[in-house]
């Protein structure tokens, strides 16, 4: 491809060339039109020649030779010749002759001069003119070149704009997908926002429970030490009800042993009575009454030392119940403190989880922002794909414009390339004639 | 109050039960003089094994003899709380039993495991011991009551003191002849 830029370089460099072209169809001109000039000289070498070879063969003798080979040289050298009146007649048109044919000759080379300068200044012009040309042609080639590079590049940029329109139309339907995702993340994140929404109220009837339940447990815990000291208080009084049972037992133990003692009196007295026969009838019943009442009171001894039996094994039964609920107490006391414990750890861990629950509402709601910016920017991105599809389809047909144009701009600067290899052929003619001219002048001038 | 016919009834005999052991035994009311359920017993060295020492009742000495191991009975109920029924002297006797002829001038007392009631048997009640227990046994018992709370053996008290006096010069005699050994060296 060839850039403008090296284009104008090419016409710039051509420009001298142009110029020294002119100038030698000028000095061409005026050397055609002073073509008899030459004629002239050839002539005017010819006569010089025979009119020498006819003086000396006239004079024959050597001093009128000598004269007049001296008259003709000073009228040669432009100088008048002397003692003019010597000279015969035919000398003297001789003499009048060569000076004549001198200024002509002059004139002559004055205009030789002129031509071999212009020759010379053709040959100067001519050599670059015709480098000027070469290059130039070469740099039209290069031209035509870029120009077919230009229009294969266009025929690239059709075919990847054709390209790139298939994959724009996957990209639409890549942005119709998006927006589709778009608008169903959109109503997830509504769901999700709901979500939170439920989340959160259901931490935060969590966390009211978890203040009742504290609540309780300290209620809990005040009812465990209150139950803990009426558990100590019933220990106390127990005991003394267990050695109240003691003392009962051994004042039973005591109306026992009367009662026994009684029943040996009511015994003895049985004895007597019997012994003492018809007389001691009435002690004898007085004696066995006395027995029967020991024996009623042995009896109710008895039964009072069962029921302390009783009570003493109950109260022992009272007492290690008492432990063991004494006991249960402690472990409900330790629970409940476990419970509370549980229940503080439980509230920092609610609190973490509200906090992040607004977190994550925050975060939420930024992406149904960004959602909302996405959808946005995907309609803009789907009008935008629009535009540079229609874009594309303007650059297609410019490409194929430019292409076909750049072909056929390709054939004219090849044609011009043609002819200007022909006109760098007539320049190096050029340059070779006012080569010669000007060595042929050159010598002339020598002469 | 429990209906007690004994005294109603003068002819029927009055009989005092006693345990020995899971044994109960009886001893016609008259030949007793008294119980007791509180008594210190002191004993008495070089006395026969059956003879349980000495107890001081109110200023005067009664002899305690182990029933239970003079009529060599097994050991009962050991944890039974042991009673003395101290017997009459023969002086103090007014009964017209012919045991009462068999009660010696000291005052004697018998250690028994517990005490019963002062009752008085239907002569129904009353049965002769039976032959099977053998001779040495038959002697020692007048008879059986057979009582609402088991058989009873109703003892021969002149028997029973022949049989002390039996082994008490038994014993004495053991113990003369030891001593005679111990007082003799060569």
């Amino acid at each position: 491809m060839v850039k403008p830029s090296q284009a104008k370089a090419a016409g710039v460099r051509a420009a001298p060339a142009l110029l020294a072209a002119a100038a030698l169809a000028a000095a061409w001109a005026g050397l055609a039109a002073s073509s008899p000039a030459r004629g002239v000289f050839t002539l005017l070498g010819l006569a010089l020649g025979a009119a020498a070879g006819a003086a000396f063969a006239g004079l024959g003798a050597g001093r009128r030779a000598t004269r007049l080979h001296v008259a003709l040289g000073e009228a040669l050298a432009g100088r008048r010749p002397r003692a003019a009146g010597e000279w015969r007649a035919d000398e003297r048109a001789l003499v009048e002759g060569l000076a004549e044919h001198r200024v002509q000759l002059e004139q002559v080379r004055a205009r030789a001069e002129r031509v071999h300068e212009a020759s010379s200044q053709i040959s100067q012009v001519s050599g670059p003119l015709g480098q000027d040309l070469v290059d130039l042609c070469s740099e039209a080639r290069e031209v035509a070149h870029g120009a077919e590079a230009i229009a294969e590049t266009c025929r690239s940029l059709d075919a990847v704009v054709e390209r790139s329109g298939e994959e724009m139309g996957a990209v639409e339907s890549s942005v119709e997908d998006l927006m589709v995702n778009l608008t169903e993340c959109s109503g997830s994140s509504a769901v999700l926002a709901q979500d939170v929404s439920s989340v959160a109220a259901a931490i935060e009837e969590m966390s009211a429970t978890l203040t009742e339940i504290s609540q309780n447990s300290e209620g809990a815990a005040k009812v465990t030490k209150t139950a803990a000291a009426a558990a100590q208080r019933t220990d106390a009084t127990v005991e003394v009800l267990e050695s109240a049972a003691k003392e009962i037992g051994k004042v039973t133990a005591v109306i026992n042993s009367i009662a026994e003692q009684t029943n040996l009196l009511a015994l003895n007295a049985t004895i007597e009575a019997a012994s003492a026969g018809e007389a001691g009838r009435g002690f004898a019943v007085v004696a066995n009454e006395v027995k029967e009442l020991a024996r009623q009171t042995a009896e109710a001894t008895e039964e009072i030392r069962g029921r302390i039996d009783e009570i003493q094994a109950s109260t022992r039964g009272t007492v290690e119940a008492i432990g063991e609920i004494a006991g249960v107490i402690g472990e409900v006391d330790e629970i409940t403190q476990q419970i509370a414990q549980s229940v503080a750890e439980q509230q920092g861990v609610t609190a973490n989880v509200a906090q992040t629950v607004v977190s994550v509402d925050e975060a939420t709601r930024a992406i149904d922002a960004n959602v909302q910016h996405s959808s946005e920017g995907a309609l803009t991105l789907a009008q935008r794909v629009e535009a540079l599809a229609k874009a594309a389809s303007g650059v297609r047909e410019g490409s194929r414009g430019i292409s076909s144009r750049a072909s056929q701009n390709a054939g004219r600067i090849a044609e011009v390339s043609r002819r200007l290899t022909d006109d760098g052929a007539a320049a190096a003619e050029l340059d070779l004639f006012a080569k010669d001219a000007a060595e042929l002048t050159g010598t002339l001038l020598d002469r | 109050m429990t209906p007690n016919p004994a005294p109603q009834d003068p002819t029927r005999p009055l009989l005092a039960c006693f345990r020995l052991g899971r044994d109960q035994f009886a001893l016609p009311a008259s030949l007793v003089r008294e119980v007791h359920s509180r008594f210190e017993v002191h004993s008495v060295p070089g006395a026969p094994s059956h003879i349980r020492g000495l107890v001081n009742l109110r200023g005067q000495i009664v002899t305690v003899i182990d029933l239970a191991a003079m009529l060599e009975l097994k050991p009962g109920g050991g944890s039974e709380a042991r009673h003395l029924v101290v017997l009459r002297s023969r002086s103090e006797f007014r009964g017209s039993e012919p045991d009462g002829e068999a009660l010696s001038e000291e005052r004697v007392g018998w250690v028994v495991d517990r005490l019963g009631d002062v009752e008085a048997p239907s002569e129904a009640a009353l049965e002769p011991a039976p032959a099977s227990v053998g001779d040495a046994a038959r002697s020692l018992l007048a008879g059986v009551w057979r009582a609402e709370t088991g058989s009873i053996g109703v003892l021969k008290l002149a028997e029973v003191l022949a049989c002390a006096e039996d082994r008490a010069q038994a014993s004495a005699d053991s113990f003369r002849s030891r001593a005679a050994v111990e007082a003799a060296p060569w």
